[in-house]
């Protein structure tokens, strides 16, 4: 019993020691060689070089110059028949319809599973697409151009879905159109 | 449905198919030859003498008791590191020490390979705890699984040529081999490909940004990519991130998704051909390949189906509801990606999960459910998946015995009463678990106190809990707060007897088996490959995995589903 515990003693330590510090601090160092944007965050600078967010993650927009993400909810894990959820899209859909009369893509009023969906569909961008053009005061031609052109398809043309990057969207809206008047 | 996205099934089913064959040489290679890799022959025997032990083959009871205590030592690890990890560097959130039902709950949950988490990493745990203990158990519990299963598999494979007592070979041989030559290297290049799309690997603290509108936001940090690789290749499961692999962290790419989803199947479905090269009868182990296939893709095409519908309860009220029911999934996956995702982590033990389960359709978590309540054997966990799918063989054929009358055999070998006995009783601490637990916690007001969901939804999320502790596959209907000293202490016994127990009836009757007379297979012999026993099998697992849980899931899923339809919300 005692040779068993200090065989388990040690095969512990020898595993912890590959497994648990040498593996990670290698996988660490090799990343920082090969792939240091990915590895540290995909963060996106501004002119100044202070990060303004990652182009993986969703950030709130509420200025209506700007194409707004899927809603962050406090509470998810909301089962389709719950209450909570219907009165929480319907207070969604009550927030946003006066955007546009045509039917609410749905991916606008349900709130993803990590909270931090940084993209939408495709759908969705057009649907947004008339107030950006209203708010900018330019041709909505421009916006549905630029929809088309940051549009990500299937990777690989088969796997995921078509989306669209809300933060890289609204970056490009202001480098082709400038910066919004703060007006909310 | 979408046409791409039975396209993109069919792609992951042909990978894996291609993949199965020199994986599963790789792995007989590496455990069933006495030194796999001339190469690290000396490396191998000098870890040994560290480890101070010579690799001498041990019946079942010292190969089941090395299993035991070097788990029960994890456990009692992984808990101190998380009692003192505010004494240990790699803290940059200066997180204090776990409290203690949390930290034994967590110890036992990656001890287990369950992964059920009822903290969220970036708010608990630090880098330390992550990597040293979290990491660490992800490999060796990873390892404990697939010794579990060689042990079993040879008890059935090997056979006495004299009187002597037949042994199942070293369990830290076993365990070593598995962390080396299999998940170290694999885990390696997959933490790699996933750090290339975007997940991320450093050790820097969370950063406070100011976002482009000027709002501040907090970008958790961490080394993420190294844990998330073997979560997925271990089915281990336990995300970095409460989010888990719905965090674009943790896998921000379709292509990454595809990957996870290969690599949670692919040893569990490799180890199908290793076994075949065991037993010498590659029939037999393509037979257990396309059992698990069929009975995957059923449970697939389902979920896909009801995910893709629009939730009656959101007619009228002006939505384009055509991608289907995006509450709690991602974009980038999609409907697809995220039930296909679904399917496969409660196939398998992993429970990763890319998307909220508990806000599937009554029917897509029925199936969820139903993965898990079958036994986690259409691939399972790395090892043990196989090692359940063999206990339901030899139901099947104790059973296709009953039907013609006659003593069954396995592999040339009797199966008589004692190893029945023990096969039935691994299966039936199952039921016997989950709805004890369900049942004490439906009773109590505490406990009910947890659930965020009423109605049939609320029993659901209370029966997924047990379910997926005891059959240590650690995926939630995630609206259960499980963080109260109840559901914490229950669900540990949970994950532990639901993990030890089936092993060590496993053990014992790997133990029995070894040792038996082999008899020429003659006309009256049960063939044990071929579209009649794939027939007979999926029956058996259907009817005695399933049938046991249809009242409760009659309670649950079938009567959310009915309400759904008739309009009725909770």
């Amino acid at each position: 019993m005692k040779k068993e515990l200090l065989i388990a003693f040690s095969v512990s330590l020898i595993t912890l020691f590959f497994t648990g510090v040498i593996y990670p601090f290698l996988i660490g160092q090799i990343a920082d060689s090969l792939f240091p944007y990915t590895a540290s965050g995909s963060l996106i600078k501004n002119e100044q070089g202070q990060v303004i967010g990652s182009e993986l993650l969703r950030q709130n927009f509420k200025n209506p110059a700007y194409f707004f993400p899927r809603p962050s909810a406090e509470k998810s894990n909301l089962a389709p028949t719950s209450k909570l959820l219907l009165t929480r899209i319907q207070e969604r859909i009550a927030e946003i319809k006066k955007i546009n009369t045509n039917p609410i893509p749905i991916d606008l009023v349900t709130s993803s599973a990590s909270g931090l969906d940084p993209h939408i569909s495709v759908e969705a961008a057009l649907w947004q697409a008339p107030q950006i053009a209203l708010h900018r005061n330019i041709d909505l031609k421009h916006i549905i151009t630029l929809i088309e052109r940051l549009r990500e398809d299937p990777q690989f043309y088969i796997l995921g879905e078509k989306r669209l990057n809300v933060l890289k969207l609204n970056l490009a809206l202001d480098a082709s159109f400038g910066v919004p008047v703060e007006s909310l | 449905m979408t046409f791409n996205g039975i396209l993109q099934i069919a792609l992951l089913f042909t990978a894996l198919l291609f993949l199965i064959k020199p994986v599963g040489i790789y792995l007989y290679r590496v455990y069933e030859t006495p030194s796999p890799f001339p190469l690290f022959n000396r490396l191998e025997g000098k870890l040994l003498s560290w480890c101070c032990f010579k690799s001498e083959d041990q019946n079942w009871k010292a190969y089941l008791k090395s299993l035991l205590i070097f788990n029960i030592m994890g456990i009692v690890i992984l808990f101190c590191i998380q009692r003192f990890q505010h004494f240990l560097p790699l803290n940059p959130e200066s997180f204090q020490a776990v409290p203690w039902a949390l930290a034994l709950n967590t110890a036992v949950s990656f001890v287990t390979n369950t992964n059920w988490q009822a903290y969220s990493g970036e708010l608990t745990m630090s880098y330390f705890t992550q990597m040293v203990g979290l990491t660490w158990q992800n490999f060796v519990s990873a390892g404990t699984g697939m010794a579990a299963f060689l042990a079993f598999a040879r008890g059935l494979s090997r056979h006495a040529s004299s009187s002597q007592d037949i042994l199942l070979g070293n369990f830290w041989v076993d365990l070593l081999r598995s962390v080396f030559y299999v998940f170290l290297p694999g885990a390696f290049i997959m933490a790699l490909l996933f750090i290339s799309q975007g997940v991320i690997q450093n050790f820097s603290p969370t950063l406070e940004i100011t976002t482009l509108e000027g709002g501040r936001e907090l970008i958790s940090m961490g080394p993420v990519a190294s844990q998330e690789a073997i979560k997925i290749l271990g089915t281990n499961g336990g995300g970095f991130f409460g989010a888990n692999s719905a965090h674009p962290f943790e896998n921000p790419t379709p292509f990454t998704n595809f990957l996870q989803m290969l690599s949670m199947i692919l040893i569990p479905g490799a180890l199908t051909y290793t076994y075949g090269k065991m037993i010498q009868s590659q029939k037999q182990g393509w037979s257990i390949f396309i059992t698990m296939v069929i009975l995957s893709l059923m449970g697939i095409l389902v979920v896909y189906y009801f995910e893709s519908q629009p939730n009656p309860l959101l007619h009228g009220l002006g939505l384009d509801q055509t991608s289907g029911n995006l509450e709690g999934k991602e974009v980038r996956f999609g409907i697809l990606g995220s039930a296909l995702f679904a399917n496969l982590t409660t196939d398998t033990s992993c429970g990763a999960t890319n998307c909220l389960h508990d806000s599937f359709t009554p029917l897509g978590g029925l199936v969820l459910l139903l993965n898990i309540l079958i036994g986690e054997l259409v691939f399972g966990g790395v090892g043990v998946g196989l090692f359940n799918m063999l206990l339901f063989i030899l139901i099947s054929v104790f059973m296709a015995g009953l039907m013609v009358g006659r003593t069954p055999e396995y592999l040339g070998k009797k199966i008589e009463g004692k190893e029945v006995r023990f096969a039935i009783l691994s299966i039936a601490i199952y039921p016997l678990i989950i709805l004890v637990g369900a049942a004490i916690s439906v009773l109590s007001p505490s406990a009910l106190a947890s659930l965020q969901n009423g109605g049939p939804h609320g029993f659901s999320e209370i029966l997924y809990a047990y379910t997926s502790a005891v059959h240590n596959n650690g995926s939630a209907f995630g609206g259960l707060n499980a963080n109260t000293s109840w559901y914490n202490l229950s669900l540990a016994l949970a994950m532990f007897v639901g993990r030890f127990f089936p092993i060590y009836l496993g053990l014992s009757i790997a133990g029995l088996m070894v040792n038996k007379k082999i008899i020429q297979p003659n006309t009256g012999t049960f063939p044990t490959q071929g579209a009649l026993f794939i027939g007979l099998l999926i029956g058996v697992i259907l009817i005695v995995g399933a049938l046991t849980f249809f009242p409760v899931l009659a309670i649950g899923p079938f009567i959310e589903y009915i309400n759904l339809w008739q309009g009725r919300s909770f």
